[in-house]
């Protein structure tokens, strides 16, 4: 369906199929999906514009045995209302901490993941659960991890030709999970601590550990190095164990203090962060 | 563009850029003022509007995908017997201040009260926290909003 509004052209494909033809044709043509970024910072008019939000296979959400699929055009209010025995845990409470009611009705997780900034609220859980990205390009559609997604896209966002589709969450079952979010209002420019963990145990022991921090640049840290530091510990973890980890976390980011934690206080949070989550583990 | 959608029960249609917001087209081009513009990036609150039956910040939709949608600003909605509690539990608990955050804190108890008709105090102070509000103070709304839950429940004869 193709609607000229003046000067604009607004097109409003009902398929990726169309999607597909519809980018080819109009290569320079802006995606507005939620537009809940896109309203805040739009200065000039575009020529095309593409409303995503009646693509079908961007709104539909498909739960599998192992994982559940989320199309890119997705509402975080939809993503809520499956409720937390589907929504993997940290992803919900990072859901239900990143905006009010009215936000979340109109705002989509494919946008969240596409900012690439410190805004985004969902990065750092979806890293946390090893969550792979669906993307079409112009060399064709494929699938990506989203930690390297982010990774090449830090610099550059999402490019023209590009169009983010499906997130796919692998589905596990985790012994303790969580999320947090800090933020400092008044700092100079505002300052976001996300952190995610969580941790799977077997026979007693730590089979799998998962810690991951959101913040300002990098856009996300995490370290299978240092997760691996606790892998096959014994539960209850001992102090100096804990306090090892801690260490190690403390030098990782000291290498990162001059991009990442760009608050002091998020520095120490992250640290008491990791000493709460890991302490817990022995009182379950 | 040329635009039609459904206003507080009316059919409306207007013209209007596809990227002007729907709170520019309210207050500006319609004189529906009491849908406040306070920051215009989503942030304050004090231009929500039901959206479809989906409470939404109006600087934040575009004309362009009004067509076809439901609309009920403030202006609508004080005209429903729903707003009649409301109001009665925000004079009562003395929610007056400068009244710019009002209208949208209205509905938005509204939106919280449809969802979860007897939300707890800290799911109330968690729905609302998005909310600017410099002057009214932010325990009275959260009683206010529980009072509603109240006397609703009363209403309805549940215990």
């Amino acid at each position: 369906m193709k609607n000229n509004a003046g000067d604009i052209k607004i097109l409003y494909p009902l398929s990726l199929k169309e999607l597909g033809n519809l980018c080819e044709e109009f290569p320079d043509a802006l995606l507005f999906a939620g537009g809940t970024q896109l309203m805040r910072t739009i200065k000039e008019d575009p020529r095309c514009l593409i409303s995503l939000n009646a693509i079908r296979e961007l709104t539909r959400i498909r739960r599998k045995e192992n994982y559940i699929e989320i199309g890119s055009c997705v509402t975080l209010s939809r993503i809520l209302s499956l409720g937390e025995n589907v929504v993997p845990i940290a992803l919900y409470k990072a859901i239900s901490a990143a905006v009010g009611p009215s936000i979340r009705n109109t705002a989509t997780i494919g946008g969240n993941i596409c900012t690439i900034s410190h805004i985004s609220d969902l990065i750092a859980p979806l890293v946390l659960y090893d969550a792979r990205v669906e993307l079409r390009t112009l060399s064709g559609i494929h699938w990506l991890p989203l930690l390297r997604f982010i990774q090449t896209h830090e610099k550059t966002g999402i490019v023209a030709g590009e169009t983010l589709l499906v997130i796919r969450i692998p589905l596990e079952e985790w012994d303790m999970q969580t999320f947090i979010k800090t933020d400092i209002i008044h700092s100079p420019k505002l300052s976001v601590l996300k952190c995610a963990a969580a941790v799977r145990t077997n026979k007693n022991s730590i089979n799998d550990l998962r810690l991951v921090f959101g913040g300002i640049s990098p856009i996300v840290l995490r370290s299978r190095e240092l997760e691996g530091i606790l892998i096959g510990d014994k539960l209850p973890l001992q102090k100096k164990s804990i306090d090892l980890f801690c260490s190690e976390l403390t030098k990782l980011l000291e290498t990162k203090k001059e991009d990442f934690l760009p608050h002091p206080y998020h520095f120490g949070t992250a640290i008491r962060f990791t000493r709460y989550f890991l302490s817990s583990l022995n009182t379950g | 563009m040329k635009i039609t959608f459904n206003l507080n029960g009316k059919e409306t249609t207007l013209d209007s850029p596809p990227l002007k917001s729907l709170l520019d087209i309210l207050r500006k081009d319609l004189g529906l003022t009491g849908t406040k513009c306070g920051c215009h990036k989503g942030e304050c609150n004090s231009c929500l509007v039901f959206y479809n039956e989906m409470l939404v910040n109006s600087c934040l939709v575009p004309a362009f995908r009004l067509n076809g949608t439901k609309v009920v600003t403030i202006e609508g909605f004080t005209q429903t017997k729903e707003y009649q509690t409301i109001e009665k539990a925000f004079l009562k608990m003395n929610i007056t201040g400068c009244g710019f955050c009002i209208p949208g804190l209205i509905l938005a108890t509204e939106a919280l009260l449809t969802d979860k008709p007897h939300p707890t105090r800290d799911e109330v102070t968690e729905n609302l926290s998005a909310f600017l509000c410099l002057c009214s103070g932010y325990q009275q709304v959260v009683d206010a909003v529980l009072y509603v839950s109240e006397l609703r429940r009363k209403k309805k004869g549940e215990k």
